[in-house]
């Protein structure tokens, strides 16, 4: 089987509301232990196509495949087994404590009647340090800050020892110090642990920066897929973000490293107002 | 605190607050015209209970004492409890499955759903109220979820509204019944009311054995009602099949409440109000929020129809007037305590 190594198969996915359709034929391999981005414009269906993959729509039968079963084979607890998931909006208005909320990640790995043990706890504490959450366990989710509470759910993903971890925009909301720990978090996760990750970005730099391969959609579809290489260049990027870029190497790490031009076009047109 | 550390004090609780139970239970069943104390009820009780009664000498207690207590009080104190524990599992329930604190167990249009079904029975002359409200009842439920269901999936807020509407159109329905039938407006406006007066030891039968079921089913989706308040795609990523998960739950919930309904009619404050109080004494964690909801109404629900009766003899005050009455002020103190707390 030479499928083995693949953790996440789509073929020919289709999804539409309604009339409009927001996936077009998809082909995606996903292989284990890797880092991948999903980038994209605004619209071009990048969190429907996780949704999919979370089984959160209703995707048809035999499209989607984790380890090589058709996720419409697999049970709810089955799914949250082997993928964990950090959705775009992580409010709760309810008073549940910092490790209430991380202790629910153990939800799929505890029989009905369970009740959490230490081994739990350890799990939870384990993930809640390495995401910096630990000190602030007793405080309640609706007191902390969209960085403190993205990271505490970000915990409760890992607490969940699943081999799959999904984000959808992950660091939107956080300033540049969270964000690079956040994705540093994540990229430790997939270097040590070899947990597969797929993350929803916007910024194309830290897609770049630490994915080792990226999908670029396109109106639904995959415009181009691979290392950041091949993936993100001039053509590409003004293809699809209808936005002229410069491209250098990044001084670090040699992937590249996009820098926007304003827009001359644009410019004229304002003046001419 | 976390739910993890709290656990073992909360067990210790709530035994506290069964024996609490037991015992307003028991002096509940002393309160009223005539005047019985709490060692004589106790023993009336107990000379009817299985393997105990052989330990109690009977000798000593009044005849129509034992009528009194075993025949009138303690049906009705029952059936309060019944009623309470019913109405607060269900709220609890629907609060966190529409993820809506304004929702109550009437939200779905049952209450006006059993009204209607009462008020037919009885404009018609039969003599079937409870059963007419309870087909009223769910009957109604049935028809909103078929409204707001869309292939396998129900929306909650579609569900809430079907529901308003629904209770709206009843309820206009049944003042045009009550403007035709003038005579059977006091009967129809009593049982809207709500009230246990009428309590037997068959409705008690009937009524116990359904809500303490259908309340273990509730207590065990505990987990999935935690889930359900992070909202639903999280718990789906959690591992709750949600959309079964709540459909089962509507089903339970829908059960406990046209039962309860078709013998109390409608009684406001309980079921919104106690899941509230609760939760801000012991936090939202329903493996713990949902068995202290169903005591918590129950007690409640005996303390206010033990005050409707007896406050003025040999007058009775509407219950759901006495919930409201005394359990607003006390939620308004809670509330603003839990103000201070989270603020100053």
């Amino acid at each position: 089987m030479s499928d083995h190594n693949k953790h996440i198969k789509i073929t020919d996915l289709d999804w539409k509301y309604g009339e409009s359709t927001i996936l077009d034929n998809i082909n995606i391999e996903v292989e284990r232990g890797q880092f991948y981005s999903i980038i994209g414009p605004n619209g071009s269906g990048k969190t429907t196509l996780l949704k999919n993959i979370l089984k959160h729509l209703e995707p048809k039968k035999n499209t989607i495949f984790i380890d090589s079963l058709d996720i419409n084979s697999l049970s709810s607890k089955d799914m949250a087994k082997r993928m964990a998931c950090v959705p775009q909006n992580t409010m709760v208005d309810y008073e549940f404590s910092v490790l209430d909320i991380v202790m629910m990640g153990r939800t799929p790995h505890l029989k009905r009647f369970e009740t959490e043990s230490e081994k739990d706890l350890n799990i939870c504490k384990e993930a809640m340090e390495m995401t910096d959450t630990w000190r602030f366990k007793d405080k309640l989710i609706q007191n902390l800050s969209g960085g403190e509470r993205q990271r505490v759910i970000v915990a409760r993903a890992i607490a969940q020892q699943a081999d799959i971890l999904l984000l959808d925009e992950p660091i939107s909301h956080l300033d540049i110090h969270h964000q690079i720990e956040l994705l540093d978090t994540v990229s430790y996760l997939n270097k040590k642990n070899g947990i597969t990750v797929i993350v929803v970005l916007h910024d194309l730099n830290l897609a770049a920066q630490y994915s080792d391969y990226i999908f670029l959609l396109s109106e639904g579809k995959i415009f181009s897929s691979g290392t950041p290489k091949s993936v993100i260049n001039e053509q590409s990027v003004k293809e699809v973000y209808k936005t002229n870029v410069c491209i250098i190497p990044n001084p670090i790490t040699g992937n590249p490293h996009v820098i926007p031009i304003s827009s001359e076009e644009r410019r004229d047109f304002y003046e001419a107002l | 605190m976390s739910f993890f550390e709290k656990r073992h004090y909360f067990k210790t609780v709530f035994l506290m607050g069964l024996i609490v139970l037991f015992g307003i239970i028991i002096y509940a069943s002393t309160i009223g015209v005539a005047d019985i104390n709490f060692f004589s009820s106790l023993k009336i009780i107990a000379e009817r209970l299985p393997v105990i009664k052989n330990y109690i000498p009977s000798e000593e207690i009044i005849n129509s004492h034992r009528i009194i207590v075993w025949n009138i009080r303690l049906p009705r104190i029952l059936l309060a409890g019944t009623v309470g524990m019913g109405l607060a599992i269900v709220g609890v329930t629907f609060q966190s499955m529409f993820k809506n604190p304004m929702a109550d167990p009437y939200v779905l249009g049952v209450s006006s759903g059993a009204a209607l079904g009462a008020t037919i029975s009885m404009v018609l002359g039969l003599s079937f109220i409870n059963v007419f409200a309870f087909c009223g009842a769910l009957l109604t439920v049935w028809l909103v979820y078929l409204i707001s269901r869309v292939g396998n999936k129900v929306h909650n807020i579609t569900l809430l509204l079907a529901g308003i509407a629904m209770s709206s159109m009843m309820s206009s329905i049944i003042s045009v019944l009550m403007i035709f039938n003038r005579d059977k407006i006091e009967m129809i406006v009593f049982w809207i009311m709500g009230s246990v007066s009428a309590a037997s030891w068959k409705q008690v039968a009937t009524l116990l054995p359904v809500t303490f079921l259908g309340s273990l089913l509730i207590i065990y989706f505990s987990r999935e009602l935690n889930l359900f308040l992070v909202g639903d795609e999280s718990a789906r990523s959690l591992g709750v099949e949600t959309d079964k998960v709540k459909k089962i739950l509507l089903i339970i919930s829908s059960v406990i409440i046209a039962f309860t309904v078709a013998v109390s009619g409608i009684i406001g404050f309980v079921g919104l109000i106690i899941p509230h109080g609760v939760r801000i004494l012991v936090g939202p964690d329903h493996r713990v929020l949902t068995p202290f909801s169903a005591l918590g109404g129950a007690l409640f629900l005996i303390i206010c129809d033990t005050l409707a009766r007896t406050v003025i003899p040999p007058t009775e005050i509407p219950v759901g007037a006495v919930t409201a009455i005394f359990g607003s002020p006390y939620f308004i103190y809670l509330l603003y305590k839990s103000k201070k707390k989270v603020f100053g």
